[in-house]
């Protein structure tokens, strides 16, 4: 299994490009700008982190197979709001259905990939890399930046990708957006990114400032330091032009008083001041891991998402946004079909994802098939739609790139985006 | 680079005391330095259980009718981690806590976890077998990983995985029925009153097959079988050899070391003597190859600055950078590497490093940066900026660096005057007309604590 430190040790010295760019650049990634910066459409990912139960969240309720396999943790017609006479969103969803009702979402289910794996480690990395069937050398958003950055998009590296709070699998950045450099930023708000001095002596900060300049400009050949300064340096041009950004933006609505809620607030306000970001990664607070008593934990997670979103797209379209904001949800895994004996579910396989934007941008409605819940694989169900499919889709439709390089293969696509 | 930075003595004590420390003062330095390599090692090595520290801080409590939170046990941990004669206890404390993880977020019982801490202390050095078995019992463990809920006919699958999957064979070593079946084999092992109960009316006394064994086993066959496995210590004893000397050891090393591991029965302190006296230890590669952990970052500043007193929020300063003690993001704990460093944590780091260098007050994180330069204390005042950078440089990066930046530091320093042995006499006073000084005497201290370098280890 690679990890985050073995694939820069292979990288080498950081500031010698030939000895550290993985083969991927150099083999599959063609140079087709798909001029993200110029362009208006943003893309949310969103991760729920810990596989999402999938069956209590876009609910098979007339299926007697769902209430048999979980007697306890099974919704009831009261915790459901039905979207057709088989599916219902959990009643915990009320934005989502909302926003599904609005013309404004579109719902994939039964998403996965061959063999899964049943590690939310290896899993989480299968999701974020597309690379299902090998040591990942890379993450998905992490291929698509550097295409940019090869097609002369100077910012590439360093602006148009941002991941916003922890979402790495250890905290920070996550294995997505690994490119050659991984630059991404990340924050935990505005006012926390800035070089600070003595407040005692105002005056001493640009003086201060200088020498770290000067000091991140120094390079001593050991490529870890390296990758701090440039780091530094990079955090600090950031800093300074969100400094800059006359920022006007007034949140339309009152977001929930949550960490995920905050975050796509920082999304709204950057897309607002356009800063020039065009990929954001974020997750949703707390872990979708219910090995126990699920019913009093899920509700409360899937309720935090629906809630934040809501207030998110509210915002978005009182800002005129709505329709350059495309955001997917993904989980690492679905759950087992069946509970298990601790009110709670164990690993399992496919799950839904969701697709949201603007009316004009997103083809409302429900993509691929409701997996069987009787024809399974050792109690997990078969996926019908292939993860890469929904990336695919959302490259080719909505970032306007060619998606092959990207996903390693040529994937259906499916239809959702306008 | 052309010369092994660590062939010098000094800078192998120093280069030690950071790998299986936070990092040394020069006197510390002075003392291990004056030993060869092997003892130095081996005083480490045997330290004695320091129980003055690590007290037990949950009778403590309870004497004062207090129920500790998150935080209140965070700093408590980081106090003994930055006050400890014994480092390498802590140090491997924290290596347990990342690899045994469990988390307040799920269990919300400070007892138990501080608790659990005091195993991985008791256990640092000791037998992994041994710790595996006791973890395997430990309430916080059993509480995190679901072995409460897990029973005879209803087996909950948490604890049986990541047991495999993380904590002692690594992936790709078992099959997904090998899950199930130690599942089965964990049932009944629960806990009551915060202790570890076996229930025999839980516990399935079927007959599981478990890596090609079959017999009636519980949990301790489970764990006897996978011990029995090679694979174990390989595994086990690469993940030492990443946090303690490099990443991603070559094929002969990893080969030696998994070697002493198996062969010792799983003994620890014979695993850490092979790496540490290993001369890839001292090797050009192996110096400032790790980064620093936010704890390992932040307890290291607090030693080195000689703190005197260390503020309450010093968890949540190393939680902003993207550690918080006690509670682990996932249980596959802290990526560590590289994944500590992003724009974000940048800031943190360098802005935490600030909010200690500039405090004056009697309050919150003390510490007289003129005792470092030598002013005061016997010690002799450095008589122009560059004499100053020297000795800052010397005290934290080992006197290591490249000469561009103690050039950029000596520039800051200096303000564009040349400084004399009274300047720096007269900003140690706190009167005018030194404040400047002083406001670049802690700017520099700053600066040196935001440098590459100090972020490796």
């Amino acid at each position: 299994m690679i990890t985050r430190r073995n694939f820069c040790k292979s990288c080498g010295l950081i500031t010698m490009a030939g000895v550290m760019a993985p083969s991927f650049l150099a083999q599959t990634v063609t140079a087709s700008s798909t001029n993200l910066a110029q362009g208006k459409r943003a893309l949310v990912v969103v991760q729920m982190t810990g596989g999402n139960d999938g069956l209590n969240t876009v609910v098979p309720f007339n299926d007697s197979a769902y209430h048999s396999a979980r007697p306890t943790i099974g919704l009831k017609d009261t915790d459901l709001l039905k979207i057709n006479e088989e599916l219902a969103l959990s009643a915990s969803l009320k934005g989502l259905k909302g926003l599904y009702d609005n013309g404004q979402m579109a719902i994939v289910r039964g998403v996965g990939y061959p063999n899964p794996s049943y590690s939310h480690f290896r899993s989480m990395e299968i999701w974020q890399s597309a690379e299902p069937d090998k040591a990942p050398d890379g993450g998905w958003l992490g291929r698509l930046l550097t295409a940019e950055a090869k097609a002369g998009n100077k910012d590439a590296l360093t602006k148009l990708g941002i991941t916003i709070g922890n979402t790495g699998q250890g905290g920070g950045a996550p294995l997505a957006f690994w490119t050659e450099k991984t630059v991404v930023l990340s924050f935990n708000g505005l006012d926390r990114f800035t070089f600070k001095a003595d407040p005692q002596l105002k005056t001493d900060r640009e003086a201060q400032l200088a020498a770290a300049r000067k000091i991140y400009g120094v390079s001593n050949n050991n490529a870890l330091a390296d990758y701090v300064r440039t780091t530094a340096l990079d955090a600090l041009n950031a800093s300074e032009s969100l400094e800059k950004l006359a920022s006007n933006y007034k949140p339309a609505v009152t977001y929930p008083k949550t960490p995920f809620a905050d975050r796509l607030k920082t999304v709204a306000q950057l897309l607002d001041a356009d800063y020039g970001t065009r990929i954001f990664y974020l997750s949703t607070d707390g872990s979708f891991d219910t090995h126990f008593n699920e019913a009093a934990a899920h509700p409360r997670l899937l309720q935090g998402m629906s809630e934040a979103l809501d207030a998110f797209y509210k915002d978005l379209a009182a800002h005129n946004l709505d329709d350059s904001v495309l955001t997917m949800t993904f989980s690492e895994f679905g759950r087992r079909v069946a509970e298990n004996g601790s009110r709670g579910t164990d690993h399992g396989s496919a799950g839904p994802m969701f697709i949201m934007g603007g009316k004009n941008v997103v083809k409302p409605g429900l993509y691929g098939t409701q997996p069987s819940l009787t024809d399974l694989d050792a109690g997990n169900m078969k996926s019908s739609v292939d993860f890469r499919s929904v990336y695919s889709t959302v490259l080719k439709n909505w970032l306007g790139t060619e998606p092959n390089p990207i996903v390693g293969g040529d994937f259906p696509l499916l239809d959702f985006v306008r | 680079m052309s010369d092994n930075p660590l062939s010098d003595r000094r800078a192998q004590a120093a280069h030690l005391l950071r790998r299986v420390g936070f990092g040394g003062t020069p006197t510390e330095i002075d003392e291990l330095a004056a030993l060869s390599h092997a003892d130095a090692v081996e005083k480490l090595l045997n330290f004695k259980y320091d129980g003055n520290l690590a007290f037990n801080l949950e009778r403590k409590l309870r004497e004062n009718g207090y129920e500790a939170d998150l935080n209140d046990i965070a700093y408590w941990w980081i106090l003994t981690m930055a006050r400890s004669r014994q480092p390498l206890q802590e140090k491997m404390t924290l290596f347990w806590h990342g690899h045994f993880t469990s988390s307040f977020t799920k269990t919300k019982d400070t007892v138990l976890l501080l608790r659990q801490n005091q195993l991985f202390r008791e256990n640092a050095l000791g037998n992994f077998k041994d710790l595996t078995k006791k973890i395997s019992r430990d309430p916080a463990m059993i509480d995190y990983l679901d072995g409460q809920s897990n029973r005879k006919g209803k087996p909950n699958e948490n604890y049986a995985r990541e047991l495999l999957e993380l904590f002692t064979i690594g992936i790709g070593n078992y099959t997904e029925q090998d899950i199930r079946e130690a599942a089965r084999a964990f049932t009944g092992w629960g806990f009551r009153d915060r202790s570890f109960v076996f229930t025999a009316a839980q516990h399935d006394t079927g007959s599981k097959t478990f890596m090609g064994k079959t017999g009636n086993f519980d949990g301790d066959d489970i764990i006897d079988i996978v011990m029995s496995k090679r694979e174990t210590a390989q595994h086990i004893a690469t993940q030492l050899w990443t946090f303690f000397v490099y990443e991603n050891p070559e094929p002969a090393v990893v080969e030696r070391i998994t070697e002493t591991f198996f062969k010792s029965n799983y003994d620890l302190k014979a695993l850490l003597r092979t790496m540490l006296t290993a001369p890839e230890f001292l090797s050009d590669k192996a110096f400032r190859a790790l980064v620093k952990s936010p704890v390992e970052y932040t307890v290291g500043m607090l030693r080195q600055l000689g703190t005197t007193s260390i503020e309450a929020n010093v968890a949540r300063a190393a939680a902003a950078m993207g550690q918080t003690v006690f509670n682990p993001p996932t249980v596959k704990g802290w990526d560590g590497g590289l994944s500590w460093i992003n724009s974000a944590y940048f800031f943190e780091r360098i802005n935490t490093a600030n909010q200690i260098a500039v405090n004056r007050g009697q309050q919150g994180f003390r510490f007289n940066p003129y005792d470092l330069l030598g002013i005061g204390n016997g010690g002799q005042t450095p008589d122009s900026a560059q004499a100053a950078v020297d000795r800052i440089v010397k005290l934290f990066l080992d006197g290591t660096t490249h000469p561009d930046v103690k050039a950029a530091l000596t520039e800051y320093l200096s303000g564009g005057s040349t400084l004399k042995a009274s300047d720096f006499e007269t900003a140690a006073s706190g009167k005018q007309p030194g404040r400047a000084l002083d406001t670049r005497v802690r700017g520099t201290l700053h600066l040196v604590l935001s440098t590459p370098d100090y972020m490796l280890k």
